[in-house]
């Protein structure tokens, strides 16, 4: 899978993203958030910072360090014009 | 006539600019936070979580998720308190406390909760030694205003820390005269919970406060309801700080705090010594509290002889327009711990905006009142 694969880690609370990216860009990185999704969450209240697979362990490891478990991680692919979301499984 | 406001340990004012122009634009630009995901909604999140950020700067807090919002600490400390004990527990306090901990410890007791005030010294304060004699194996929380509110006294709060941390007791501190007024470390104390509103030393607007929990430590809310977080799911979330905040967020008033907080801060010792020692000069002037060579916060508290401590504030307004606290100031139990119940105390608090003049304009009224009934 090539690093430009768009993955969702999806959180619970806007509150954790927040601390999450806190970390993430300290060092001047960016790190966009959005809304996950209603196929991957369905309360409309969850928020997922994109990355790539070779950002992910980044963002993993500042959630981990807050000791904020993300809800999962799912990748985006455009089909026949729209966006479809599965489970991420590394390797 | 000008005000002078001696006042500012019951509120601070007054408010700073940044903090009143914060909150206009909050009320016109932003929408509700964390709950939906458009601009205004998003412009939200940003004020909250930046409160969040700016109050864990100030208490040398790693991660803001340990700041819990409430509308003041009145509410910050009932969520520690209530949040903590269970039937059976025991709880220890300091003898300066504020109804703020001793009416929910109180109405605990209908559920079998104890508690047990440790002996002061003669300004109330508890020492490790008297907190040790209070332990009991069943001791679930121990409790130490960090600044007494009736006499300006600061507790060993680092000491007492040690030895709660020592039997594995959480630690809860008062912070409401405090927080603001004096560098809080909570990362390099042995501080687990600090409570503390955001309308006294921050300078903050009314309706705010905050709990600092530390990590690890779980509390159980005062209320269940909308966090914003978790809508999939019908219970409660157990992650911090969502499972302490239901309810849409005070968001003006959280970016009036976030910009109290990043303001600098300002020394008010100089003008409480100012005041405290004019006092001393007056006949009939009875002063409270450890003195000048004893940390202290900003406040003065005093007798004023054949006077009534209600009707003495009440003359300081109507004739001087001078705005002070008189009576038991919410702390039947500070009162009673220091023999003052009966007479209640006047207090005098300044802040960043007293001037040289306004002292000099309290210390005169105060004179002329002492006069009147010399």
């Amino acid at each position: 899978m090539s690093s430009e694969v768009a993955l969702l880690v999806v959180f619970a609370a806007m509150s954790q993203v927040k601390r999450v990216k806190r970390i993430l860009e300290a060092d001047g990185a960016y790190y966009e958030i959005e809304r996950s999704p209603h196929c991957i969450s369905t309360g409309g209240c969850s928020v997922s910072i994109r990355c790539t697979p070779l950002t992910l362990p980044l963002v993993l490891d500042a959630a981990g360090g807050l000791g904020i478990e993300p809800k999962g991680v799912h990748y985006e692919r455009q089909q026949d014009g729209s966006l479809s979301y599965a489970p991420y499984l590394p390797g | 006539m000008p005000l002078i406001y001696l006042d500012n340990a019951a509120t601070s004012w007054p408010k700073p600019q940044p903090v009143i122009e914060a909150m206009t634009r909050a009320l016109e630009q932003s929408a509700s936070p964390g709950r939906s995901g458009h601009r205004m909604a998003t412009a939200a999140d940003e004020l909250v979580f930046g409160c969040r950020e700016a109050l864990a700067d100030l208490l040398g807090a790693p991660d803001p998720g340990s700041i819990a919002f409430t509308s003041g600490a009145t509410e910050a400390l009932n969520l520690a308190i209530k949040g903590i004990l269970r039937p059976g527990d025991h709880a220890v306090i300091s003898p300066l406390e504020h109804h703020a901990v001793l009416r929910p410890l109180k109405a605990l007791e209908s559920i079998g909760v104890t508690f047990t005030v440790a002996e002061g010294d003669r300004h109330g304060r508890m020492s490790p030694l008297t907190l040790q004699k209070a332990l009991k194996a069943e001791t679930r929380l121990v409790v130490a205003c960090h600044a007494s509110n009736v006499n300006g006294a600061l507790q060993p709060i680092a000491e007492l820390g040690a030895l709660a941390r020592q039997r594995d007791i959480p630690f809860l501190v008062d912070g409401a005269q405090s927080v603001g007024h004096l560098p809080i470390n909570v990362d390099s104390l042995p501080i687990d919970l600090l409570a503390f509103p955001g309308h006294k030393g921050l300078r903050g607007p009314q309706g705010t406060g905050a709990l600092y929990i530390r990590p690890g430590l779980e509390l159980e809310p005062l209320q269940q309801g909308g966090t914003g977080s978790e809508s999939e799911s019908p219970y409660q979330p157990r992650f911090a700080p969502d499972r302490y905040e239901s309810g849409t967020p005070n968001t003006p008033g959280l970016a009036g705090l976030a910009a109290a907080a990043r303001l600098p801060r300002e020394e008010v010792r100089e003008r409480t010594a100012a005041l405290r020692e004019g006092l001393a000069r007056i006949p009939g002037v009875e002063a409270l509290g450890p003195g000048p060579d004893a940390d202290q916060v900003g406040l003065v508290a005093f007798h004023l002889v054949g006077w009534d401590c209600t009707q003495a504030c009440g003359e300081l307004d109507r004739r001087f327009s001078i705005a002070a606290r008189g009576g038991l100031h919410c702390a039947w139990l500070a009162h009673r711990s220091l023999g003052t119940l009966d007479r209640g105390s006047i207090r005098f608090s300044p802040g960043p905006t007293t001037t040289e003049a306004d002292i000099a304009a309290a210390l005169a009224a105060v004179r002329t009142l002492a006069k009147g009934r010399a």
